[in-house]
């Protein structure tokens, strides 16, 4: 049977779902399901067994922590729509339809780990750190980092991703993202900025094997906001940055094009918002 | 000509009779037939495109808990007739195409079938495979017909000469893509085998016509007429794969059969819709067109290329509407088969005319621009008096109405003819506009019965609504033949139990099932009068005796589209689609608007969306899901409009519909396509447009 009871745990907090974890440590875990019960379906992946998430409610919702916010990593995405950061509501507002946003939860597209994530780039822009709990404690890292190829992470052994901080100083951020249809689609390729008292980073995704962002396009980035720069030398930039990949729906030539584009976008966004450009 | 019914119930938008049901989920469809402790039935797919299954070990699969049955090629019942070779289920063991079923399992629930269906461990012998469709493959073949029973090649003058002496020419190779049908309802079933006497068999079907389904079900399982029954009520949506029953509902029965005196339920995965319930052909399409400088034809060709399954074979008429849509005295169309080792295609919405308005549509737009005359002109101006292939009059042709309404509609006149000259903010605007043409058909077989019962008529005919709104808009024909409210006229249909209907295809219901209604109520109020008794009751089929042959009868229509293109990534938005369309009377508006806009829509999708992508090395559809099968969602559709002409046509039939289901598809893609040139200046003659094919040439 798909789901015979000894392989499927259902704790109902972070404690129990580190011990379901320990006794199965071949389990798959399962947040919002949008990802693994296709899977399941379609027969493209298989489990040894499962620990639900759903309802450890300690990971739902919001707080404030000094000057972080603290998403929950069981939040769904559909509590992020209204985010005070740009990049996080607008990523969260295009991913998927009503019905996955509801499902769907922030930890979930984390640990996923895909590079056409919707909420890894604004993450990335946004220096997001992640809390990582295990039976012997809690650390914390930053999110530039933690993904290390498709559907890899950081992640350890009986460690569940419990939290996303995210820093509440002021900024200006954004999230576009480019495909063939006009909702309920995966990224082409995506891109999110964070414009804060002049310095502009950006991050991209589907750009390369992971969630990419670099330091010498933040700096091209930040000339263009005030000025000193063109469009096209931050598309240069980009292009010079970027590996993205080659498929049936976009070549890497299209893609690395796009980057560029968004990339411009968002910059002009942000000298807007800091009443730099119209 | 025959005697128009005067509308009253017709013409009404009277809501959907069943629309309460549906919007509450209490409307039955086939997998929810209630059923006694049911068992769930999950298919073993061929995991080779070519070959033969040499062993199946069936072992784990019967071991695990709660399966009831496990049947493979090796141990099927033999069927009656394997005469169709895409019905023969489970009757042979050579593989001829990756995804044919080879086996079924019977379990308790349907997650222990499909497990077990996992469990099963097929052995194969594989062939290497031929999948690829290409225009210069040496073993193309010519089709002795092309769907329905159309001739394959025909040819009048000579458009060879016409295009070395015209003043000006397009000569171009458009393609489309291979689109699934892909109706929102799964292929599903409930079957049930009851073993008394000789046995009977009930199916609770998705069918877009129980007759028709039982027919054949009839004639593979070896099985009297009477001894076989198909239901089905409610229908989530057909678009031609449920026209004809594909092997899902012979496997039912077979596995019916297997359980005696118990029900059994198979619904199709998403997935497996791609490899058996059929699809559309992709179509290469050689255009040839020539004209004088005033933009008058002196040819139009079209040489078509395109796909069968080796297993059985499926012609589509690509050609066929270049044959009279327009005034042209050199004319012709080919078509050419590759057959190959893949599923089998079929009907999807508009089987010919689809595919086959795109090229000769988007190369009219061509003629037009090096021409420097309207596009909407052009068409005008090669308006045929009669039809161009046979001679014969047309019923009703109001194509050019359709055209100059909609130019008006649209805001056409005064269009800046440039191409990729409009920028608003970072877009380049454009608009294109393309012909629309379905022809009008109706069926041989229908008889409907009216009986008088408890002070209303009852009408009862096998008919089927797929979505069209059948439940609603046969009491309005009803009504009106029995000149009575429409309230008091009660339909019943999509049951076997009821007078025979023909295929809910071609967009032929409605004039076949209406026929039918109409001769059996003038019948009924030649025989009872308007005073009948309880009980009085009337069978009558439809005339096909006073089926008009003298005239060509077509539904014509224009579609306009706006299309904007972002400058910097190719991103293709549809802000506006507006059609108009001559379509005989409209029984109802509120269920013909919504057919026509759905066909639009999904002509939208063919431009920009769909797109079944094969990998030639497996054979295999690899985006055989919808999460990327891509079909236009809802904000992709901006200001999208429907309009009709106030058309009557004496010749088709004594409603004087044409019939709606189809023809809003086509065009559309060729409107979608001109529309984008037009923002853009570049001319994509390969469906779908997408992004980085117009990328590199934007200006």
């Amino acid at each position: 049977m798909l789901l015979a009871a000894p392989r499927f745990a259902l704790p109902e907090t972070v404690g129990e779902a580190l011990s379901a974890l320990a006794e199965r440590p071949d389990a798959v875990v399962v947040a919002g399901g949008t990802e693994v019960m296709p899977d399941l379906l379609w027969r493209v992946r298989t489990a040894a067994g499962f620990v639900s998430l759903r309802r450890v409610g300690a990971l739902r919702g919001t707080s404030r922590d000094g000057d972080e916010l603290v998403v929950g990593a069981g939040t769904p995405v559909a509590a992020l729509v209204d985010a005070e950061a740009g990049a996080l509501a607008a990523a969260a507002r295009s991913l998927g339809t009503p019905l996955v946003r509801t499902e769907a939860t922030i930890g979930g597209n984390v640990v996923s780990a895909l590079p056409y994530r919707n909420m890894l780039p604004a993450l990335l822009a946004l220096d997001a750190r992640l809390e990582l709990t295990s039976d012997t404690g809690r650390r914390t890292v930053a999110f530039d980092g933690f993904t290390t190829a498709p559907g890899v992470t950081r992640l350890g052994e009986g460690e569940l991703l419990t939290a996303v901080r995210l820093p509440t100083r002021p900024c200006f951020s954004d999230y576009v993202k480019i495909g063939r249809r006009n909702a309920q689609y995966v990224a082409t390729v995506s891109a999110a900025v964070v414009s804060r008292n002049g310095a502009v980073r950006l991050a991209f995704g589907n750009a390369g094997p992971v969630p990419l962002r670099s330091d010498a396009v933040d700096v091209v980035a930040t000339a263009l906001l005030d000025g000193r720069a063109g469009p096209d030398d931050l598309r240069a930039a980009v292009a010079d940055a970027v590996d993205p990949p080659e498929d049936t729906v976009a070549s890497a030539a299209y893609r690395r094009h796009a980057l560029g584009v968004l990339a411009t976008r968002l910059v002009v966004r942000a000298q807007v918002d800091a009443g730099l450009g119209s | 000509m025959t005697e128009l019914l005067e509308p009253r119930a017709m013409g009404q938008g009277l809501v959907r009779r069943d629309g309460v049901a549906k919007v509450r989920g209490t409307a039955t469809y086939a997998f929810e037939t209630p059923a006694e402790r049911p068992a769930h039935c999950a298919l073993v797919q061929a995991t080779v495109a070519r070959g033969r299954v040499t062993a199946i070990d069936t072992a784990a699969a019967e071991a695990l808990d709660g399966v009831l049955a496990v049947v493979t090629v090796f141990t099927a019942e033999r069927l009656a007739s394997v005469e169709d070779a895409e019905l023969a289920a489970l009757q042979t063991a050579e593989v001829a195409f990756r995804g044919q079923v080879v086996g079924l399992v019977l379990a308790e629930t349907s997650e222990t079938a499909r497990e077990a269906a996992d469990l099963v461990e097929v052995t194969y012998d594989e062939q290497p495979h031929d999948s690829e469709l290409r225009a210069d493959r040496d073993d193309l073949y010519t089709p002795e017909k092309v769907n329905p029973g159309f001739e394959t090649d025909t040819a009048e003058g000579d458009v060879a000469a016409a295009m070395a002496t015209a003043h000006a020419t397009v000569d171009h190779t458009y393609s489309t893509a291979t689109y699934h049908n892909n109706p929102l309802e799964p292929h599903a079933t409930t079957a049930l085998w009851d073993p008394a006497g000789d046995g009977f068999l009930t199916l609770w079907d998705s069918t877009q016509g129980v007759h028709p389904s039982r027919a054949t079900v009839c004639q593979v399982l070896g099985l009297p007429q009477d001894h076989v029954q198909v239901v089905a009520p409610h229908v989530g949506g057909g678009f031609g794969s449920k026209g004809t029953p594909h092997v899902n509902v012979v496997l039912a029965a077979m596995a019916a059969r297997v359980l005696p005196g118990r029900a059994v339920k198979l619904a199709l995965t998403r997935q497996q819709m791609f490899s058996l319930a059929g699809y559309r052909t992709p179509t290469i399409q050689h255009v040839q067109v020539a004209a004088d400088a005033e933009g008058r034809l002196s040819a139009i060709a079209i040489d078509v290329v395109e796909q069968t399954s080796k297993v059985k074979e499926f012609a589509e008429q690509t050609g066929v509407p270049t044959r009279m849509m327009y005034a042209s005295p050199n004319r012709r169309t080919t078509h050419r088969l590759a057959a190959l080792d893949l599923p089998v295609n079929s009907w999807m919405r508009a089987p010919g005319e689809c595919p086959g308005m795109f090229g000769p549509e988007v190369a009219l737009d061509e003629l037009a621009h090096d021409l420097g005359i309207d596009p909407v002109e052009l068409r005008i101006r090669n308006e045929p008096e009669v039809d161009p292939e046979t001679g014969k009059p047309w019923s009703s042709r109001h194509l050019v109405e359709c055209l100059r309404e909609g130019a008006e509609r649209f805001g056409w006149t005064g269009r800046d003819p440039r191409p990729g000259v409009r920028r608003e903010g970072g877009w380049l605007v454009g608009t294109g506009v393309a012909s629309s043409v379905y022809p009008t058909m109706r069926m041989a077989d229908s008889t409907a019965l009216i009986r008088f019962e408890a002070g209303r008529y009852a009408v009862e005919i096998g008919a089927a609504d797929i979505g069209t709104g059948t439940w609603t808009t046969l009491p309005q024909i009803a009504a009106d033949a029995l000149d009575v409210p429409v309230d008091d006229v009660e339909v019943r249909i999509g049951d076997t139990r009821y007078p025979i209907a023909s295929v809910a295809g071609g967009s032929s219901g409605l004039n076949t099932w209406g026929s039918a209604v109409v001769e059996a109520a003038r019948a009924f109020r030649g025989e009872y009068g308007t005073d009948p008794a309880d009980g009085d009751e009337m069978e009558t089929g439809v005339d096909q005796a006073a089926q008009d042959e003298d005239h060509a009868a077509y539904a014509f229509g224009a579609q306009f589209v706006e299309a904007r293109v972002d400058a910097d990534t190719g991103e293709i938005r549809v802000p506006r689609h507006l059609g108009v369309f001559a379509a005989g009377r409209i029984v109802n508006p509120r269920t013909a608007r919504s057919q026509f806009v759905g066909a639009m829509t999904m002509g939208l999708s063919m431009a920009l969306h769909e797109n079944s992508l094969l990998d030639p090395r497996s054979g295999h559809v690899v985006n055989h899901d919808l999460a990327e099968y891509h079909i236009s969602v809802n904000a992709d559709v901006g200001d999208l409009q429907a309009h009709w002409l106030d058309e009557h046509d004496p010749w088709v039939n004594a409603m004087g519909t044409k019939g709606i289901g189809e023809i809003g598809i086509t065009g559309a893609a060729a409107a979608v396509a001109n529309a984008v040139w037009h923002a853009t200046g570049v001319r994509v003659r390969d469906l779908p447009i997408t992004l980085d094919a117009l990328l590199p040439s934007l200006p």
